[in-house]
């Protein structure tokens, strides 16, 4: 299984006063493609700062990341950007559905900032809808949507592109059981049919019992890595 | 991504109608006012040729220096070879002998005694059959009784004058003043009609008459005040009067002779060259004003825009859209909702001021006590200029304001968006 992301003795420093805190230690990790893994703590245990860094939105402090081959350090920001737009997708705990925008031209929008025809983004979107079981609602606007219909939307968008990796924050957190099942429900599907890796930031037990793989940090530090048989 | 901006800025009212709106309406309030000034200064051009100024004007040296009091003592003599000269090397322009001097207008009874007495400013022009100053001057639809002056020692009054005067159509009328010589002149006249020139420091009390009766009252054989100049295409060119005035005057000063002529723009004349000047430093002074003041206000919307949009530039850069695309997508949002209120604007402005070119509004309640020589029918003049003055700061400003406020894009941290896109 080829390794998608590859992090060797990486720290995390943050300032603070005259000092600094340290928020990840001696991180060694690597996630292959097709895993569906969740990276599992409490609050302020490390989890979306190892998830910033793994999608290029922060670089470490020490130690080495790389992300599909690429040192996460070395980008520039312009680079940074090129491969998250080409390769990684995002999925927020809030959803963050732009609200004048169809549910359609919501899930197309990462397809505009790469060299896709009309007639490419109108059957890419169209097959993402079909995924999550949204194309009846595809001229809806989120504001007529449900909060689970609207999760919908935003895994409908991190996939649009078939990205190698998806990393998701806290998912489910605004969810309730049924909608929370229903959407893992979609990415155990996703990631089997299209072969994406999940990368989750979790605490939410409705989250880890679909993991295949459970990261657990505690104190910046992986404490547990373990595969889950399903 | 043309059409994606497109419908967030059709879709998002928060986003387009206030800074479209205020868009529109500076540049309304610009192109209106660059119209109307224009307008006023038109008609301030138009009046002051036609009345007094010319485009230009020939007058003695002596005249010109004095040329307020219209001493007509220090008139220019030898005018018929003059007029011919002036006709022949500057015919782009029609030229007009005037003459212009005060005198105590005294109306008799049947015995010769005075009944009533008042003060005139008489104006001479050349009021024979065929004459360009009957045009000139508007006289027939200046007349509000009776006929113009047809035979010698006729004369129209101001309605003012003959108001004042308490008389009637046919009076007769003394008129009292000085020749050019100094000498005591008496004229007798016949009242021949009433004009209303519409130009309040005329209406109060101004005599017409024939530049023949006024040459003979004066003694002024061959003489005449001034020389007006004024284009034929009725358009002011201050560059153009200038030069040729610079031209005439080379040719003929003579530096030991007051009385050799010289010839003045109309912008040299009185308040008039200042009053061009503030009027045109006007304009620029407003727009300058105006692309300060919306680039201000344009730039203060862009950044509570931003803050209001906060999330969705977090997400825009999250998955994957550089700092710069979307700073550039910002700009050109900008230039739509710019161009779209400079088009409303430029619109509305330019409609207004065709609007006002054709129903010009009377001020002649401000300029009762005026002694400017100024039509109170205020309109606008609309030229090609009205539809960019506006336009193009309009759209400056707005992308002025969106180019400063989007900036911020630049300084948001990417380490912290998943914690943002969470709240």
């Amino acid at each position: 299984m080829e390794k998608l992301i590859s992090i060797k003795e990486m720290f995390k420093h943050y300032p603070v006063g005259t000092g600094r805190f340290t928020a990840l230690k001696a991180i060694n990790l690597q996630i292959g493609e097709g895993e569906f893994s969740g990276i599992v703590g409490p609050s302020g245990s490390g989890k979306t700062t190892l998830l910033n860094i793994i999608g290029s939105l922060d670089v470490q402090s020490e130690g080495s990341v790389e992300v599909l081959g690429k040192d996460v350090k070395s980008l520039t920001h312009r680079q940074s950007a090129s491969l998250r737009s080409e390769h990684i997708g995002f999925i927020f705990q809030t959803y963050n559905l732009l609200p004048v925008y169809t549910v359609y031209e919501n899930v197309e929008f990462p397809l505009l900032l790469l060299d896709y025809t009309a007639a490419q983004r109108k059957q890419m979107v169209t097959d993402a809808l079909q995924w999550v079981g949204l194309i009846p609602k595809l001229k809806s606007r989120p504001a007529q949507l449900s909060g689970g219909e609207c999760q919908r939307v935003a895994i409908a968008r991190a996939i649009v592109k078939k990205p190698q990796i998806v990393l998701a924050d806290e998912p489910t957190a605004n969810l309730d059981a049924e909608n929370s099942h229903h959407i893992l429900q979609t990415m155990v599907e996703l990631n089997k049919k299209l072969g994406t890796t999940f990368v989750f930031s979790t605490h939410d037990a409705k989250v880890i019992k679909y993991l295949r793989r459970k990261i657990t940090l505690i104190d910046g530090q992986i404490a547990f890595d373990e595969e889950i048989s399903q | 991504m043309f059409d994606f901006i497109l419908k967030g800025i059709l879709r998002d009212r928060s986003r387009s109608l206030l800074p479209i709106i205020l868009i529109a309406t500076g540049v309304l309030v610009t192109s209106l006012y660059y119209s109307f000034i224009r307008g006023y200064e038109r008609i301030a051009i138009d009046s002051s040729a036609r009345f007094d100024t010319g485009h230009v004007k020939v007058m003695t040296r002596a005249y010109a220096e004095e040329a307020d009091q219209r001493p007509y003592d220090l008139c220019l003599l030898g005018a018929e070879e003059l007029l011919v000269e002036l006709q022949a090397n500057y015919p782009d322009l029609n030229w007009y002998e005037r003459i212009q001097f005060g005198g105590l207008v005294d109306v008799p009874d049947e015995q010769g005694e005075t009944i009533v007495q008042g003060e005139s400013a008489a104006m001479a022009v050349d009021l024979s059959a065929g004459s360009d100053e009957l045009k000139l001057l508007n006289l027939k639809a200046a007349l509000r009784e009776g006929r113009l002056p047809q035979e010698p020692d006729e004369v129209v009054l101001s309605t003012g004058l003959f108001k004042k005067l308490g008389i009637k159509l046919g009076s007769d009328l003394s008129l009292i003043t000085a020749t050019m010589y100094g000498g005591m002149a008496v004229g007798n006249f016949r009242v021949t009609g009433v004009a209303e020139f519409g130009i309040p420091v005329l209406d109060r009390g101004m005599l017409l008459l024939d530049i023949s009766d006024a040459r003979r009252l004066l003694d002024m054989e061959d003489g005449v005040g001034e020389i007006l100049g004024i284009y034929k295409d009725n358009e002011y060119n201050w560059d153009k009067a200038q030069a040729i005035a610079d031209a005439f005057t080379a040719g003929h000063a003579d530096p030991a002779d007051e009385f050799s002529a010289v010839m003045l723009p109309l912008h040299k004349q009185g308040d008039m060259g200042s009053m061009l000047v503030w009027m045109r430093g006007a304009i620029f002074i407003i727009i300058g004003f105006f692309v300060f003041i919306m680039g201000l206000v344009l730039w203060n919307l862009g950044l509570i825009n931003g803050i209001r949009r906060y999330g969705e530039m977090g997400l825009r850069l999250a998955i994957g859209e550089s700092a710069g695309h979307i700073y550039g997508s910002l700009v050109l949002e900008a230039l739509l909702i710019g161009l779209l209120g400079s088009i409303i604007g430029t619109s509305g402005g330019v409609a207004f001021g065709y609007w006002l070119q054709n129903h010009p509004f009377d001020m002649s309640h401000y300029l009762t006590n005026a002694t400017v020589m100024m039509s109170p029918d205020i309109s606008a003049d609309v030229n090609w200029f009205s539809y960019v003055i506006g336009f193009i700061p309009g759209f400056l400003a707005t992308l002025m304001g969106a180019g400063f406020a989007g900036l911020a894009v630049f300084k948001r941290n990417t380490a912290s968006l998943f914690k943002e896109l969470e709240n």
